[in-house]
């Protein structure tokens, strides 16, 4: 069995997690879907991604976040939603880091050598390394063998939850 | 425990299905975008003449020629909105900073020397920057009319070989 932490308490910490990504992904997902033009025009300032791409990118990314983020506060296919936030978070964390290298302002997308930009860019890195760990830990420990009901050498595993109510319809 | 092949599966069905849904959405939404869009690079870019942005309700363009000309008019007031640290680098020479992203803070310090009757030329770094637009599009609402906007900006000026300030320019109090 698990020391660190007991089963119940860790289901609460887990819920905890996929309630704040979860949020953040939604609400951030929301203008871009209204916006889907602004959205294109934001990521055409980050000079990444080649033209023909970028009215795709801005279709299809808002609706993965809303709905990545709404599986992962559900509990439905956990563990693909969360792999799919992780991945998008990986691709923003890439794209603003080349930017701040470059010395690319995000918000106008013209060079800049100001250390505002620069310091813009590093905010937006940690939060989104910050996300990216606690979607981790999602990723990592639902359904893993911690959370085991009993501790013969069975299969099957509880899902981390709270209350069984709840369950992780993984 | 859910194998990680099972789980890529429902990833990438998830992913197609999302693709579908955006896609549908955005066929029957009257807010939706043509799927593929003009986003200029290179020399695409290069050939650009307005920011992508412009629409008719804004500001007249100049060119570098026009602003050049402008440049000689003592009582135009040029408007650089650019970062402080690019326009202290170098800028037009008596430009003005009103940094694009410190709109709110530097306006009341410069709105004294920068009044709504003089005519304004606004520039920022160039053809890739629409922050001359926005600028132009806050100081309109403000209610100034004599703007011009100078897309390609400072880019443009430095290729026709101009002549550039260096510092601070004008003090502010």
């Amino acid at each position: 069995m698990n020391r660190w932490l007991s089963p119940p308490l860790a289901g609460w910490l887990l819920l905890g997690l996929r309630l704040l990504a979860g949020i953040v992904f939604i609400y951030a997902s929301l203008d871009k879907i209204v916006h889907p033009d602004q959205f294109a025009r934001v990521i055409y300032n980050y000079k990444i991604l080649p033209g023909e791409l970028i009215n795709l990118l801005a279709i299809w990314l808002p609706w993965l976040e809303l709905f990545a983020g709404g599986f992962l506060i559900l509990g439905l296919w956990l563990r693909a939603s969360a792999l799919l936030i992780l991945l998008m978070l990986v691709i923003f964390m890439v794209a603003i880091g080349i930017n701040v290298i470059r010395g690319v302002n995000l918000v106008c997308g013209c060079f800049t050598t100001s250390p505002t930009a620069k310091a813009q860019g590093a905010e937006l890195l940690l939060r989104d390394l910050g996300l990216f760990i606690a979607v981790l830990v999602v990723f990592l420990w639902s359904g893993t063998r911690f959370f085991r009901r009993s501790s013969g050498a069975t299969r099957e595993t509880v899902s981390v939850s709270p209350s069984p109510k709840l369950g992780n319809r993984n | 425990m859910e194998s990680l092949g099972q789980t890529i599966r429902r990833s990438i069905l998830f992913f197609v299905a999302t693709g579908i849904w955006a896609l549908l959405v955005n066929w029957v939404s009257p807010r939706g975008i043509p799927l593929v869009g003009f986003w200029p690079s290179g020399r695409d870019l290069e050939k650009l003449e307005r920011p992508l942005a412009y629409q008719p309700t804004d500001a007249p363009l100049v060119n570098v020629l026009e602003a050049s000309l402008l440049f000689q008019k003592p009582e135009v007031v040029f408007l650089d909105v650019r970062e402080p640290v690019d326009f202290a680098k170098e800028h037009i020479p008596k430009a003005i900073n009103l940094p694009f992203e410190e709109f709110d803070e530097y306006f009341p310090k410069v709105s004294g020397i920068v009044t709504p009757e003089k005519e304004i030329v606004v520039y920022c770094a160039g053809l890739d920057c629409d922050a001359s637009l926005y600028a132009c599009r806050l100081l309109q609402e403000k209610g100034y009319q004599k703007l011009h906007m100078f897309f390609g900006g400072w880019q443009k000026w430095k290729e026709a070989g101009m002549p550039v300030q260096k510092g601070q320019g004008l003090a502010i109090p």
